[in-house]
């Protein structure tokens, strides 16, 4: 086929508010650039004159619309019976064959410079190499809803013909029905998302934004405290120790807090109005304060499912549990897996039953590993503090060292002892379920029959105690489970072969 | 919650299986490389090793090292180079495949020892690769690719070009 000539009217250009989606994205890849851009803003910024200074930035300014209009011209997509073709490329230009049997996940995003408008931008994943994803901008809700059923309905299609899947699919929506199909699963209140952003660490998407931002500002900063006339340097000097300490303290503890107020703050940005909904063989995702995203995934295609669980989630009786789909690595965490935060254990519970069969976790025997995994890891790390104590007794004037890296040798020790006593394996039908963890308790639980590789470990020094390793790997991840009873390690693994290898059931 | 209809995630296999039933990698017979891999792996770091030195005794005496330099830096160079040259020699002897009906095994590792199980229906593609010094002497080293991040090629090295071959033929036989 020649890809130059055929000028048939089935490309389709993009309405011309995709110029938004380009200039947003251009501006993306700018802030991701942070040392791509220090130098520029060093160099305005040091321009005398304030006309020269608005000439350049408005040239920039300029040229990057112009950049992305020019993007926009050069931008035609087509979706065919079993592919969507685009097009693009000021200067290189670039065709994309993304076949429906290489896509992965197709995801709406409601920006918000798009929602007055109420126009979507459409992202499709491709299974493949990643970078290979193709957006969709500026498309109306129909248009959007009517290439994500076209697709989804395409793969369907695929699916009966292809042998793994036959028996996998039952029924697919049918055009502009998903709405009322959409079954509600469950949606998160922002007291969740708070507890969510206490738990874990969301500081960074609020930091990447302000990290630009401060850089630029360092300087006015410090100019302002020193006309204030406060001395930093001096005010320090002058004080007595423990005041300094008290200082520094505060200090600490006022950016703990800073942390975890922009650490809610930004949970509420990713998470807010977070709403799940079951779409008979997929999960449909709607979350997001500025902008909303709409995500879907297949339930077929969750590789894993992980419960994740800090000390402070198991102080407030909650988990994390996350549905991880094949990843490549190299891809963001948002589009690989699908976490749905801070919910009770027994909502998690709940929620992973509609992509696999798993009994209560409480209920399963699990069990553990060997003892000695605890005393080669004491070992280990005794030999790593042992410098530290011997040093510490052989100097003369700091007596304390050597007792204190001592005690901090103790609750390390404490702290290997809950590591090990957490690590545990156990199975139930097609739920191979791993627990580890120190303080919050994670369950990792893996579809037998989607392995794709497995694993058996043996040192001679396991050898003599009869013991081993055991990895399984899932196109998600791999879990490893160290120290157990190699006979069990044996077991598990011919019976995960078979669960594999005796069914037909696809893994996608 | 429980839907009657045969969704594939609420299909019932209530599997009750004797483990004691199930075909286990414990009783399966292992193949040898090919007979050439553990002399040409040996010989490849005894000669890396060999230039190495040879380059370093021809730069000590062009910019006229002290002596000490010349004789202790060598030496230690070929002890490590014999430690080398003897792990290498013991890890290739240790490797070792094994074909089942459904699936490939590899074992490797001389202090470390590991089983690889790689099922033939999770193989993406497979890719036979010779290097000049592999072709030399016969020698092929079969790719498997499966899908995911955790797990990297599945390789298995120092295989007679034929039998390789008819890994790869086995594979995609498989496959069908």
């Amino acid at each position: 086929m020649n890809i130059l000539a055929d000028e048939d009217e089935n490309w389709q250009k993009l309405s011309v508010w995709s110029v938004l989606h380009f200039i947003a994205s251009l501006l993306k890849q700018l802030g991701g650039n942070l040392i791509a851009i220090i130098p520029l803003i060093y160099g305005i910024s040091s321009l005398d004159d304030p006309l020269l200074v608005a000439a350049v930035v408005s040239a920039l300014i300029i040229l990057m619309i112009t950049y992305a209009i020019l993007q926009y011209v050069y931008f035609s997509y087509q979706v065919t019976d079993d592919s969507v073709l685009v097009r693009k490329g000021v200067l290189f230009k670039k065709q994309i064959n993304l076949g429906f049997e290489r896509i992965q996940n197709v995801s709406f995003k409601h920006p918000f410079y798009f929602r007055p408008l109420e126009l979507v931008t459409v992202k499709i994943d491709s299974a493949g190499s990643s970078g290979d994803e193709v957006y969709l901008s500026a498309l109306d809700g129909p248009h959007a809803q009517l290439i994500h059923d076209q697709i989804a309905a395409a793969k369907l299609v695929l699916g009966q013909f292809s042998e793994e899947n036959s028996e996998s699919v039952t029924e697919f929506p049918a055009k502009n029905t998903s709405e009322n199909l959409q079954r509600f699963l469950i949606d998160r209140s922002l007291l969740d998302l708070v507890i969510h952003g206490l738990t874990n660490n969301r500081a960074w998407i609020i930091l990447g934004a302000v990290g630009a931002a401060y850089g630029q500002f360092k300087e006015q900063l410090h100019t302002f405290t020193a006309d204030l006339g406060f001395d930093v340097s001096g005010f320090l000097s002058d004080q007595t120790i423990p005041v300094v300490a008290l200082l520094l303290l505060s200090a600490f503890f006022l950016s703990l807090i800073l942390v975890a107020l922009l650490s809610v703050v930004g949970s509420i940005f990713s998470y807010y109005n977070y709403k799940l909904y079951d779409t008979d063989d997929a999960f449909t995702v709607n979350r997001g304060l500025l902008t909303r995203h709409e995500i879907h995934i297949q339930k077929s295609r969750i590789q894993s499912v992980y419960f994740r669980q800090d000390w402070l989630d198991r102080v407030l009786g909650r988990v994390n549990l996350i549905f991880e789909q094949l990843s490549h690595k190299t891809q963001g965490l948002d589009d690989v897996k699908l976490l749905v935060p801070t919910v009770t254990p027994v909502e998690a519970l709940r929620l992973t039953r509609e992509v696999m069969l798993l009994p209560d976790l409480e209920s399963l025997s699990f069990t553990g590993i060997s003892k000695r995994y605890w005393f080669r890891n004491l070992a280990l790390w005794g030999l790593l503090y042992l410098p530290a104590i011997l040093l510490g007794i052989g100097s003369e004037n700091a007596v304390w060292i050597a007792p204190a890296v001592f005690v901090f040798y103790l609750l390390h020790a404490g702290l290997l002892y809950r590591s090990w006593k957490c690590k545990g394996i156990a199975i139930d039908a097609d739920a191979v379920v791993v627990r580890q963890g120190i303080f919050g308790i994670d369950y990792l639980v893996i579809p037998a029959h989607k392995l794709q590789r497995a694993k058996y470990i043996q040192s001679p020094m396991m050898k003599r105690h009869s013991l081993a390793s055991l990895q399984l790997t899932v196109a998600s991840r791999s879990v490893e489970v160290p120290f157990l009873d190699s006979a069990l390690v044996c077991q598990v693994i011919d019976y995960t072969l078979y669960q594999a290898e005796s069914s037909n059931r696809s893994w996608m | 919650m429980l839907r009657s209809n045969d969704s594939p995630y609420m299909t019932f296999t209530n599997v009750a299986i004797d483990p004691a039933d199930l075909p286990t990698i414990e009783a399966v017979a292992y193949q040898p490389l090919s007979p050439a891999y553990p002399s040409v792996k040996t010989g490849i770091t005894a000669l890396v090793f060999g230039i190495g030195i040879v380059v370093f005794l021809l730069v000590a005496f062009l910019l006229n090292f002290p002596l000490w330099i010349k004789l202790t830096l060598p030496s230690i160079v070929l002890l490590i180079a014999a430690l080398m040259t003897r792990f290498a020699l013991e890890s290739a002897r240790v490797k070792r495949f094994a074909i089942r009906e459904h699936d490939i095994l590899f074992e490797s590792g001389v202090f470390w020892r590991s089983q690889t199980i790689q099922p033939l229906n999770r193989v993406q593609h497979v890719e036979i690769s010779s290097g000049p010094i592999d072709k030399r002497f016969g020698l092929a080293e079969i790719h498997l690719f499966s899908s995911g991040s955790g797990s990297a090629t599945y390789i298995i090295p120092g295989l007679p070009v034929s039998v390789a071959e008819d890994l790869r033929e086995f594979v995609l036989r498989h496959r069908r």
